[in-house]
């Protein structure tokens, strides 16, 4: 801390947030759409672009060729001298990671007002056929998958997942109707939330029938590839008290990153230490337990990969999770309707969950609002759960 | 430009990560032999092979594994670039260490705990030798 200056370490408020609906934006540059929800954060905080001192920002989507050095076209096009510029690249807990960027910086005193932006469109990626630098691209995602993996032809986490999931439902003797009910009951919550993809009530039916595109995870229990983009203001709490800024504040922080790349080779497909060590560092350095969380965002990308990582964090044990979303033991969890309905642009998704947590932490969620809500949660992963960041926040004014 | 442009070679990004470790087991696979790497000091068997000892920090040594295992998990593939449909992705336990592989049976004729037995097989476009598992007859 000493290299900072001799300021003692403050607290990170996030005062302001927004994002448009997720979903389908063709024509537009991930810029455009981050920018556009940069704006309306702004607008939440009652600040201006000039008053942002960091842009803390990750590369733009996954599959598609992006021109790198990002942030310093951003901070072109806005105009905008900063303090600190920075990109961040953790896979799709990678949005949560320059969050904490952004935290560390104002906490160290190095500034007082930070921008954290994540924007993903890549919807259509491939609308217009495939020309050589897009199988180059390809080949090039082909190749995250590592030595081991990728001379099979894996181009996507999904089989990783699958192979967890199918485990999963084998170890606990579960049926494809108890992981569909999952998927049932985010989409119910999503039909509340105004940014969420999809709205339209799907029944465990509709789950089953649909396309198993990778055993035995159904096209309804995976996330959609969304366009979106999420914007999140992170102030000193002495900046946000001048300003007239509420919200509310980073009280803890935990993370864990285990040394698998997608495949936990011979460890469990179907629990992940990890997960619950972060979860109680996190906890722990609140000063809370898992009780007192009154909202929670999880990442959960596939639906039994979500199951298993709410098992992960101790809040039900092995196999038990699927069974207790049956029983409506799970209200407080993903009122955003999480990945599979709120829609899923990996690049913004922590953002969009930082979003769901501080809108429910300062009551304007509107029919999703969970009353009283004060303590919340918010987990992002990378990999196949190989490693997780989880923010817990509290109502700040 | 001049010349027309040549579309990347299947192996150009993935040449890039396979480091030395890799380059050895697929080698290795390319003579015939399946190896890992096992820990001379505590005798961990680590996949994948690696020069440290992942738990004790020793040096490691190259160990021949099983050539009879049992799936882990098994999964089918709808895209990707190669073995495309129906080919089953499937995890498999040889001994101490778990592999991945292509099972040669329809995805309903897999099931968690089958006994497999490895097969060998180039691949000419890759220039590399992959693992198959073929259901053991009888089990």
């Amino acid at each position: 801390v000493s290299a900072f200056g001799p300021d003692r370490v403050r607290r990170a408020i996030v005062a302001g947030y927004d994002a448009p609906p997720v979903g389908r934006h063709d024509g537009r540059t991930p810029t455009d759409l981050g920018l556009e929800a940069l704006d309306g954060a702004l607008g939440v905080a009652g600040l201006e672009i000039a008053d942002v001192q960091g842009l803390y920002l990750v590369p733009e989507g996954y599959s598609r060729s992006q021109a790198p050095l990002r942030p310093q076209r951003v901070a072109e096009r806005l105009g905008l001298p900063t303090r600190a510029c920075v990109e961040v690249e953790n896979g799709g807990a990678s949005a949560l990671l320059a969050f904490k960027a952004a935290c560390q910086d104002v906490a160290l005193g190095h500034l007082d007002v930070a921008a954290v932006i994540g924007a993903q469109v890549e919807r259509r990626l491939y609308a217009g056929g495939i020309d050589g630098g897009d199988l180059d691209r390809i080949l090039l995602m082909n190749s995250v998958y590592g030595a081991y993996l990728a001379p099979y032809g894996v181009i996507g986490a999904l089989p990783a997942y699958a192979l967890a999931a199918q485990r999963y439902l084998h170890d606990h003797a579960l049926a494809p109707e108890d992981v569909a009910e999952l998927a049932v009951r985010l989409r119910a919550a999503a039909a509340h939330n105004p940014r969420a993809e999809h709205r339209e009530p799907i029944t465990v039916d509709d789950v089953l029938a649909s396309r198993l595109v990778y055993p035995p995870i159904h096209k309804l229990e995976a996330a959609p590839w969304s366009d979106g983009a999420a914007a999140v203001i992170v102030m000193s709490e002495e900046a946000a008290r001048r300003r007239g800024a509420g919200g509310a504040v980073l009280t803890g922080w935990g993370e864990r990153h285990d040394d698998g790349n997608f495949i936990p080779w011979g460890k469990s497909l179907t629990r992940y230490p990890w997960i619950g060590e972060a979860t109680d560092e996190a906890l722990a350095r609140a000063g809370r337990t898992r009780d007192d969380l009154d909202v929670l965002e999880i990442y959960g990308a596939f639906a039994p990969a979500e199951l298993m990582t709410y098992e992960a964090m101790g809040m039900f044990g092995p196999g038990e999770a699927a069974a207790a979303v049956k029983r409506g033991e799970t209200a407080r969890i993903n009122p955003s309707g999480g990945r599979l309905s709120l829609g899923h642009p990996p690049q913004a998704t922590p953002l969009l969950m930082l979003g769901e947590v501080l809108e429910q932490l300062t009551g304007r969620c509107g029919v999703r609002q969970i009353d009283g809500a004060q303590v919340g949660l918010v987990q992002a992963e990378h990999g196949m759960m190989n490693g997780t960041a989880i923010a817990v926040l509290e109502a700040w004014s | 430009v001049s010349t027309p442009l040549r579309p990347p070679s299947p192996r150009k990004h993935l040449d890039r990560v396979l480091d030395a470790n890799a380059r050895e087991f697929y080698d290795r696979l390319e003579r015939g032999e399946l190896a890992t790497t096992r820990c001379a000091a505590c005798g961990r068997t680590d996949f994948p092979p690696r020069e440290r000892c992942a738990r004790c920090g020793g040096s490691t040594e190259w160990v021949d594994l099983p050539r009879h295992g049992t799936v882990e998990s098994f999964t089918s593939q709808e895209r990707g670039l190669r073995f495309t449909a129906p080919a089953v992705l499937g995890l498999v336990r040889l001994g101490d260490v778990v592999l991945p592989g292509i099972v040669e049976a329809p995805l309903e004729d897999v099931s968690v705990g089958q006994a497999v037995t490895v097969e060998l097989r180039r691949e000419d476009e890759l220039g590399l030798t992959l693992l198959h598992f073929q259901p053991t007859p009888g089990s």
